[in-house]
């Protein structure tokens, strides 16, 4: 490469090479570095090793030993790493089973680009109004969740679901569950047109029944898809915040908060910024794990 | 598999306009009065009123002002749109074209910033921010919608340009195009619809983005906040005023939805080609 290319090249690279490296890439080391730092407010004081990660792993918002362990009989609130762990591992496949059915059945469904927009439609709902249209639906008096409630004659249940610490993360969860399943939806369309017809036809000549065709066929030739949808709802169950944050900003009691939620709540109204870095810095390494597993796995096809 | 049940089409779109029922009834609310909305506001046995005042009140509410909100929204989200994908566009070009020596790191570091959530980086930016005198404005919001949106931009378009034949740059160069003109007289052009796709999904996740304008303009006056931002501030302590609250989600929501709605075919294109695993 001459000399003018190579001018070329970082002069072209220069503005992303800026905002990727001062507004994502300095913060991120910063983090990682100050999480190991003791702090007073907003102003960084000596270094003190793991002492805020020890500090917490003590703290019953981040993981409640005690109701855990006593988990039948007492409820959440859990901490909110449980909270995070139990909405990754229930929203996840949740939103790939649904996206899977929605993509098999609108798949040759008359009308079926109109049917995609409004699976797709909740999508481009901002966040924080989602949170509200979760609560509208779950509200006692407004909500058309119980009134179905009452019609079927479970009237007696009829509550303000979100204000249940019980239910309240299940119900948020299934929110999150609501907008994503477009997405994931998206993902199965693109990787059922990539199997042929034929395949299916072959198949159906042998004596294939339709169930047999899509466990042993349709499922497997589905990999890519399959990863690429838990992959992006696993990075997604990582982010939440703003649902969270205006249906019930984490409450009642905690019940509903998420390392999101608990990060903001202890850096700008706790103002323990030790043990905010900390959760910050735990958050950038189970991204770091993620984006590495998602090099190697697309490195190996 | 050509063959298809008269009931699974019917349940499929029984299940598609259920889907969509709580929006339905978000904006049934917003066009009803309260007293009304807390009868249900699927009851239309006692009479539906329509009541309007609500979207009036939510434009002008004093702690929250809406049409405030819906100006800063569209101040902050244009050119948090045009800055990415015009940064993306020239980085794409180089990575795609000339493959310097830094690129293989520099896409893993863009790769790690696709994946990791950028929630982690509120308290250093929050800092930083203040200390260069950029606390509490705008810019600053701009600024890392920009920078968030960079990484996947980037490798959306280094694919895109991978596809796009040589022979084009090529040509161009035999006629003595320059680097300039190559880039926006021919290169442009050949990419229009996948920018319109871009900047369809980076204008709708701008405009309803929440934790950045909360972290930079929360503490300033509510004039300055954004239209999303405003929501939770509406929401009363204990009684909800749901009229209220459905017309300001309304407003809020209208412009991305309109957006998402007539461009939906671009959404989805940029979607798809944006989760393909490079």
């Amino acid at each position: 490469m001459t000399k003018r290319i190579q001018y070329r090249c970082l002069l072209s690279l220069l503005p992303a090479f800026v905002l990727v490296g001062g507004v994502l890439l300095y913060p991120a080391f910063s983090t990682i570095v100050h999480s190991f730092f003791q702090w007073d407010g907003f102003t960084r004081e000596g270094f003190v090793g793991f002492e805020n990660y020890r500090a917490l792993f003590g703290d019953r918002g981040f993981i409640n030993f005690r109701n855990i362990s006593k988990f039948p009989e007492i409820g959440p609130p859990f901490g909110a790493l449980v909270h995070s762990l139990i909405w990754t591992v229930l929203f996840v496949p949740t939103t790939m089973v649904n996206g899977l059915a929605f993509a098999t059945w609108t798949r040759t469904l008359p009308g079926k680009r109109v049917a995609k927009v409004l699976f797709l439609l909740p999508l481009s709902v901002p966040m924080v109004v989602v949170g509200m249209v979760v609560y509208f639906v779950v509200d006692a008096r407004a909500g058309l969740f119980n009134a179905v409630l009452r019609t079927a004659g479970y009237g007696h249940l009829v509550q303000t679901w979100t204000n249940n610490p019980n239910l309240v993360l299940l119900i948020l969860i299934a929110g999150s569950v609501w907008i994503f399943s477009g997405l994931t939806m998206l993902v199965y369309s693109a990787g059922l047109e990539t199997i042929p017809d034929s395949v299916a036809e072959a198949a159906e000549i042998d004596g294939a029944t339709r169930g047999q065709i899509f466990r042993h066929i349709t499922l497997p030739l589905l990999r890519t898809s399959h990863r690429t949808a838990g992959i992006l709802m696993t990075i997604w169950s990582l982010k939440v915040f703003d649902l969270v944050y205006s249906a019930t900003l984490g409450g009642p009691g905690q019940s509903s908060s998420v390392l999101g939620i608990l990060l903001y709540s202890k850096s700008f109204y706790q103002l323990r910024i030790g043990q905010g870095l900390a959760i910050a810095a735990i958050l950038t390494l189970i991204g770091v794990t993620l984006s590495v597993l998602m090099l190697v796995r697309s490195h190996k096809d | 598999m050509s063959k298809r049940s008269v009931l699974g089409t019917t349940l499929t779109w029984v299940l598609a306009v259920i889907w969509i029922i709580p929006l339905i009834g978000l904006f049934a609310a917003s066009l009803r009065p309260f007293e009304e909305i807390v009868r249900g506001w699927w009851v239309v046995a006692d009479g539906v009123t329509l009541d309007l005042t609500s979207y009036w009140r939510a434009l002008t509410f004093r702690s929250a002002p809406i049409y405030h909100g819906l100006i800063n929204s569209l101040m902050i989200t244009v050119p948090s749109t045009i800055i990415p994908i015009a940064v993306a566009f020239l980085a794409g070009y180089v990575l795609s074209r000339y493959h310097p020596w830094y690129s293989t790191a520099f896409m893993g570091i863009l790769i790690l910033f696709i994946v990791m959530p950028s929630e982690a980086l509120i308290i250093p930016l929050f800092n930083t921010f203040n200390d260069i005198g950029l606390g509490g404005t705008q810019t600053a919001v701009v600024l890392v919608n920009s920078a968030r949106a960079v990484p996947w931009i980037t490798v959306f378009m280094l694919n895109y340009f991978n596809r796009v034949p040589r022979v084009f740059d090529e040509v161009a160069i035999i006629d003595g195009a320059s680097y300039a003109t190559i880039l926006t007289r021919v290169m442009v052009p050949l990419c229009v619809p996948a920018l319109i796709s871009l900047a369809v999904l980076q204008f709708v996740s701008a405009w309803n983005t929440f934790i950045w304008p909360l972290i930079f303009l929360q503490p300033t006056s509510p004039r300055n906040w954004t239209a999303v931002q405003m929501i939770p501030a509406l929401r009363g302590a204990e009684v909800v005023d749901w009229s209220l609250l459905s017309s300001a989600s309304i407003l809020v929501m209208v412009i991305p939805v309109i957006v998402f709605i007539t461009l939906h075919k671009y959404y989805v294109k940029g979607l798809v080609a944006g989760n393909e695993p490079h």
